[in-house]
């Protein structure tokens, strides 16, 4: 059996309709669906959007899930039809990368903590610019931290596609930010 | 890659605590109508659509009927039957 006992119970008791059962499963999961919205979308208020879509929809369709595959897998497909959902409702994401770069530099001083500042929001910029399949592969690889295996299994696809995914979201940032690297001494 | 990327990534993409009215907003989801009902019809829409309906109708008992020459459909499937078995070549 895939679950958990614990969270098997927890979620007989949802499916029951029973609240505190899904308060449980929310605070359980609350993180890691804020933070898988937040690191795709790149911004607070659609991440709210996006995690709030996940949770009235799990618990909406808790009933369907029959313990095939992982119920944390389960979680983590929700969360991911709904931000490439949004993504493509909204089209387009402004990363405020460059506004902020453009103020920073005018500033002028501590060079040092400035290029840091730089390449973090180079870094965010350069995820944000990714295509949505590519960008879920690298979310999904670190913010959760998690193995081929398992991105394969919550993105529907073979290891080869999560492999060829990840390889090519690594060439394309480590183009985008390959300047930014020797500036700040990196590479 | 290089090292220094792959620890970036991993620090700019570090999961992060969710706000605490997060659960506020998905109660108040739950609480309210989870599937968002379509707008009903407008009456106007449906007295415009019944109206249609019935001058369809009207103009098909008017003008629809068959006229007065035309033989009834199982008349002519007679006649053809009737050629059909009964033309010599």
């Amino acid at each position: 059996m895939v679950l958990e006992r614990s969270e098997r119970e927890l979620v007989e008791a949802c499916r029951r309709g029973d609240r505190e059962g899904f308060r449980e499963l929310f605070e359980t999961y609350r993180n890691r669906v804020y933070s898988v919205a937040l690191r795709f979308s790149g911004d607070e208020a659609s991440a709210m959007d996006i995690a709030q879509d996940t949770f009235v929809k799990l618990f909406s369709c808790i009933r369907e899930f029959r313990g095939e595959a992982a119920f944390e897998t389960w979680v983590y497909r929700m969360v991911v039809n709904s931000c490439l959902d949004r993504k493509r409702r909204d089209r387009r994401w402004l990363p405020m990368a460059d506004d902020l770069l453009a103020t920073l530099r005018a500033q002028g001083d501590a060079l040092s903590e400035m290029l840091r500042w730089e390449l973090s929001l180079r870094v965010r910029a350069a995820v944000d610019r990714l295509s949505p399949e590519l960008r879920m592969a690298i979310v999904l690889r670190y913010t959760e931290g998690m193995a081929y295996g398992q991105i394969a299994e919550v993105l529907g696809c073979s290891l080869g596609t999560v492999a060829s995914r990840l390889n090519r979201a690594h060439k394309a940032l480590e183009k985008r930010l390959a300047r930014i690297g020797k500036e700040s001494g990196h590479a | 890659m290089p090292d220094w990327l792959e620890r970036e990534l991993a620090h700019q993409l570090a999961p992060v605590e969710a706000p605490a009215e997060l659960w506020g907003r998905v109660r108040g989801s739950r609480d309210g109508p989870a599937i968002r009902r379509r707008p009903g019809r407008s009456p106007a829409l449906l007295l415009a659509a019944a109206a249609m309906v019935v001058a369809t109708v009207g103009a098909i008992w008017l003008f629809g009927g068959s006229p007065a020459g035309a033989p009834a459909p199982n008349r002519v499937s007679a006649q053809v039957s009737c050629y059909t078995c009964h033309t010599s070549l």
